[in-house]
């Protein structure tokens, strides 16, 4: 017999919902930071997960498909897939494993009841699970997540500017009014609707914080580099697919999902023009960019 | 194959351009959500704080 709900939390990001329920009455769901943007009320959902606190993880099954640092581990189980979180902090047992299913529509989360306090309400989603359940689902023919600032101008205008971290997305994030809205500095979801590239803000902001829950079509892609001036180059298709790639978050355990992802950033290469963009860190900048859409250059 | 054919085939053939190998840097850290924001702080019960052990840098 299942325990009932007792408490839910459900957030959407990227036009996919997330649903979290809690069967333990000690186990309280809240979300934290900027997810608290992404929180909705209910409705369908795209992902089921149910939380639950254990005092020890059994011991990981099956074939590691990917480590990543200290940080995480990924196994392939009984046809789905097993996250392990580990840290220094907490020894070599995972503070968390989340089980989910081969199309990673439901799953569930164990926290160990030693790594969090009973009197604390938790965040389950917390980084990384929550990106890593977002990339392997926009790799299953949905989209993708890139390293990214993403801004709305005043005239509904989308820009997507790309770089790694230091190439300046904050930066550019902070250099634009208040009439522009920044739907991330950081992290930004890309999905095709009805032929249409548009892009999503997400809660996983950078040293800006900005994390906004709204979509818009994306216009232009700048990928971004320090400059003496502000200048345009512009890219050959296959360079600007290779940029994109390397500024994605891919599940590079998926063979599948990384064909599918190729196959998508080149249809983003096509369906919207891709430039180098070196500029100078001040208001400028700005203005450059919204001329250069004015003008169609 | 006539003439006209043949002429049409030489038109429509493009120049040899040769295969170039470009090299794109990356970053696995941050490819593979390896590594720890300090905004975005992995490992539980934080709001936002890194737990120290857990995160090895930063980046955004």
């Amino acid at each position: 017999m299942t325990n009932p709900e007792v408490d839910s939390l459900n957030l959407r990001v990227g036009d996919l919902t997330f649903a979290l329920t809690s069967g333990d009455p000690s186990l309280k769901l809240e979300a934290q930071g900027a997810a608290r943007h992404f929180v909705v009320a209910g409705g369908a959902a795209d992902v089921c997960m149910r939380v639950v606190r254990c005092n020890s993880h059994q011991p990981a099954t099956g074939e590691k498909l990917f480590e990543a640092g200290s940080l995480w581990q990924l196994y392939r189980q009984d046809g789905g897939y097993l996250f392990r979180f580990t840290a220094p902090a907490f020894g070599p047992l995972p503070y968390k494993t989340a089980r989910f299913s081969g199309d990673f529509t439901t799953g569930e989360i164990s926290l160990h009841a030693a790594c969090s306090r009973r009197d604390e309400a938790v965040y389950p989603l917390e980084y990384p699970l929550d990106e890593l359940l977002m990339v392997n689902l926009l790799a299953q023919g949905r989209g993708v997540e890139v390293h990214s600032c993403s801004v709305r101008d005043s005239d509904g205008r989308g820009y997507l500017f790309l770089g790694h971290s230091g190439a300046g997305k904050t930066t550019m994030a902070r250099l634009w009014p208040r009439s522009a809205q920044v739907l991330s500095d950081d992290r930004t979801i890309l999905r095709f609707l009805d032929g249409r590239l548009y892009m999503y803000g997400t809660p996983w902001h950078g040293e800006a914080e900005l994390a906004a829950a709204r979509r818009t079509p994306v216009d232009r892609i700048f990928f971004l580099g320090r400059g003496q001036k502000n200048e345009l180059a512009p890219l050959a298709p296959p360079v600007a697919v290779a940029q994109l790639l390397t500024r994605s978050f891919l599940p590079f355990h998926s063979a599948a999902g990384l064909d599918f992802t190729m196959a998508f950033l080149q249809q983003v290469t096509e369906a919207v023009p891709c430039l180098e963009f070196r500029f100078v860190p001040d208001g400028r900048a700005v203005d450059f960019v919204r001329r250069t859409a004015e003008t169609n250059a | 194959m006539n003439n006209d054919q043949q002429q049409n085939l030489t038109k429509e053939r493009k120049g040899y351009q040769k295969p170039q190998v470009i090299q794109i840097p990356l970053r696995p850290d941050e490819a593979v959500l390896g590594f720890c924001k300090s905004t975005n702080a992995g490992g539980p019960g934080n709001r936002n704080i890194c737990i120290p052990g857990i995160c090895q840098g930063s980046g955004s």
